[in-house]
């Protein structure tokens, strides 16, 4: 696989988001536009999953919710204990950045899938269920271990017992009840359930426009990626290096998952290796300065959108793809 | 007929905006303003594109004791770690009525 395999209009208008930024063009995007864009990629990945797991088997669905959520508890756990390693990284920033990695970016996830449909490559549809499940586990787990990383400071300090103050309820509430996550089941549910009839009808919504709106949702990811890439010296090369290591990590497990575990295509174990290899910058910063706010959030929102993102998009995806093809033979 | 008030401006994370209107709450304040706004800073750029890089500015004027019960609630928030961005100026309350 070349160069030609990443020549799509989605990747390539990413790359001008990026290119714009670099040459300080004016180029901007109105005031809440990308998050209408992404709404509706939301949207219409939901009604097009919906309407091909309609047909799907439970069996294997119920399978790759169960790897969803261990891939979810899993990635956090490892990269934790890399950032942790000789002590490299502190305990409370080690927990937020690694709770970004156990969630999903749906971009990452779109574009992965636009990557194999402009090249025909058949993709199976769980992972679209993966992606839904995936937003969850990894906010708990960096709770988690955000809430034992301030009782052993706590205990280090003055000896105590450590008083966690996490607002679990509110947290959990806000993980499961996230307006993505929402959007997504809820476009799942009506793609499911609608007839094929009715669904003829919106096709050109879900269908005709999506690559067109992908590349609009890119070219400004694309911008706020360059943004972010301003502050890699205020990150530092440990963090830099982790943003490109972890996806790799996480992209292997993914590939064993996809194609051992749940026996998927090719084009299906890219789409796990991509969910696993992938940082949230949506679903899980939010909950970190809620629920970890000793983190700084600069460390977070750079590594998945200045370093992961543009990682997986420009190298990740077709790096996995040719992974895949070779493991699965 | 104007006053003399504290103005406190507090600039936050749009996902910590809830714990702020909850100690306004606890001290009694009902009145308020804040919007959103973009910026830089130790947490790094804040332009508004996600929930997590959205910040909010708080505007709120208040009595000299009030002033007190607020800066103490709001510096246990930020010993525990929340980025708040807290300053005063000293005010004059010209809108009749508005004194407290």
């Amino acid at each position: 696989m070349g160069l030609d395999a990443i020549l799509i209009p989605a990747i390539l208008f990413f790359a001008l988001g990026v290119f714009a930024k670099a040459i300080k063009s004016d180029l901007k995007f109105p005031d809440g536009l990308s998050k209408g864009l992404s709404l509706y990629l939301l949207i219409a990945i939901g009604l097009k999953g919906g309407a091909e797991l309609a047909n799907a088997e439970l069996g294997l669905a119920i399978k790759s919710i169960f790897w969803a959520i261990v891939l979810g508890f899993l990635t956090p756990i490892i990269g934790y204990m890399i950032l942790r390693f000789r002590d490299r990284i502190d305990r409370m920033n080690a927990a937020a950045i690694t709770a970004h990695y156990g969630s999903v970016s749906a971009g990452t996830f779109l574009t992965a899938v636009a990557f194999l449909e402009a090249s025909g490559i058949y993709h199976e549809t769980y992972p679209i269920i993966m992606m839904v499940v995936m937003e969850t586990p990894a906010i708990i787990i960096g709770l988690l271990l955000a809430a034992m990383a301030r009782r052993k400071i706590q205990q280090v300090e003055d000896g105590g017992q450590g008083n966690d103050d996490v607002p679990w309820k509110s947290l959990l509430h806000e993980a499961l009840t996230n307006g993505s996550v929402v959007l997504l089941l809820g476009a799942m549910v009506i793609g499911a359930v609608a007839s094929p009839e009715a669904m003829q009808k919106v096709y050109p919504f879900s269908h005709e426009i999506f690559m067109g709106v992908l590349c609009l949702f890119l070219l400004d990811l694309g911008m706020e990626a360059a943004r972010r890439m301003k502050s890699f010296k205020k990150v530092g090369v440990t963090l830099v290096a982790f943003g490109i290591i972890m996806p790799v990590i996480g992209g292997l497990i993914g590939i064993f998952v996809g194609a051992t575990l749940l026996d998927f295509s090719v084009g299906g174990t890219l789409l796990v290796a991509i969910l696993a290899a992938s940082a949230s910058y949506i679903a899980v910063p939010p909950a970190m300065r809620m629920g970890v706010p000793e983190a700084n959030p600069s460390y977070y929102l750079t590594l998945a959108l200045g370093v992961t993102f543009p990682f997986n998009v420009l190298v990740g995806i077709p790096l996995f793809y040719s992974i895949a093809n070779w493991y699965i033979g | 007929m104007s006053c003399s008030q504290k103005l406190i401006q507090i600039i936050t994370s749009n996902t910590l905006e809830d714990r702020i209107k909850k100690v306004f709450k606890k001290i009694g304040i009902t009145g308020f303003t804040f919007f959103n706004v973009s910026g830089e800073g130790d947490s790094g750029v804040q332009s508004g594109h996600f929930d997590a890089d959205s910040n909010v500015l708080f505007m709120v004027m208040v009595s000299e004791e009030q002033f007190q019960q607020v800066s103490e609630e709001l510096m246990k928030e930020i010993k525990k770690g929340y980025h708040h961005f807290i300053f005063s100026l000293n005010a004059e309350v010209m809108t009749p009525g508005k004194c407290t």
